[in-house]
């Protein structure tokens, strides 16, 4: 999948946690889940579960600890897919 | 060293569901989750280990430039109803926890820490900060006889918040925390105060 199919997709996942709206309208690559969307660090955890679960990846702690921004989450994805 | 973090109660039982299918594993050790299946209270001790996680990576901050999230990174070890330690790279930081009805409240212990929980009425996200900043002014205000009005919070690229007094910054060492309807500060003072 590129990246262009992949947003819509994350975007999905992350929209129940965001906190600011205006962040998750204006979303690019260069968006940060805590910085710009507020997305509280607990449900950072539930983001991380639902792309596991999305796209049947598994993601150890060493590939979630990049994970805050939409750039790296992509990467992250693409990497795991890949490796399927 | 400062670092602080405080959890409402309440919103966290509504919006996060720890008991979820690999959440455990993602945030605590294998031995941090022997504390949490050994307990009559898991809930509190989830977010007690969470908290104290939250204010460890905080006072780690202050030194570090990049931010992570692993939270596994960070290890703690209780010692009793109160203490207990966060071990993350180097530092092993002593860490105390208030557990009340409405909100668990961690900080680095220091005897020359002064901390302030309060209750924020309006809980929309941006209220929070604003509630949390207008109180710090106010404490630095009375602290430095300065006009609060000269007081601005200002975050670093790793989103540790300083103080700018006078437009200079200062170098008092403060943490902020807010979740819901509460807001906590830490400040530590210097020795002579």
């Amino acid at each position: 999948m590129t990246n262009k199919e992949l947003i819509p997709i994350l975007k999905n996942i992350i929209k129940p946690y965001i906190q600011d709206e205006s962040a998750f309208e204006n979303l690019t690559e260069e968006t940060d889940f805590i910085n710009d969307l507020k997305i509280n660090s607990a449900n950072l955890v539930d983001v991380v579960l639902d792309v596991e679960d999305e796209f049947d990846i598994e993601i150890d702690n060493d590939a979630m600890e990049k994970m805050l921004d939409v750039k790296n989450a992509l990467l992250i994805i693409q990497s795991k897919l890949s490796e399927k | 060293m400062i670092g602080n973090d405080i959890v409402d109660v309440n919103i966290t039982r509504q919006q996060i569901n720890w008991k979820r299918k690999r959440f455990l594993d993602k945030v605590f050790t294998i031995e941090e989750q022997k504390l949490i299946n050994n307990t009559a209270n898991p809930f509190s001790v989830v977010w007690r280990l969470w908290s104290m996680k939250e204010s460890a990576y905080k006072c780690y901050m202050q030194y570090n430039k990049k931010r992570f999230f692993d939270p596994k990174k960070l290890t703690c070890t209780i010692t009793s109803n109160s203490f207990g330690y966060v071990a993350i790279d180097l530092l092993k930081l002593p860490v105390k926890t208030v557990i009340q009805e409405n909100y668990i409240y961690s900080t680095i212990t220091n005897s020359n820490t002064e901390n302030h929980c309060f209750y924020i009425k309006n809980a929309s996200r941006r209220d929070q900060q604003e509630k949390v900043y207008t109180r710090l002014k106010e404490i630095i205000s009375k602290k430095l006889s300065v006009c609060s009005k000269k007081i601005d919070v200002r975050k670093t690229a790793v989103g540790i918040p300083k103080l700018i007094v006078n437009k200079q910054e200062n170098n008092i060492l403060f943490s902020l925390s807010h979740h819901g309807h509460y807001g906590a500060i830490a400040i530590l003072n210097q020795k002579n105060e």
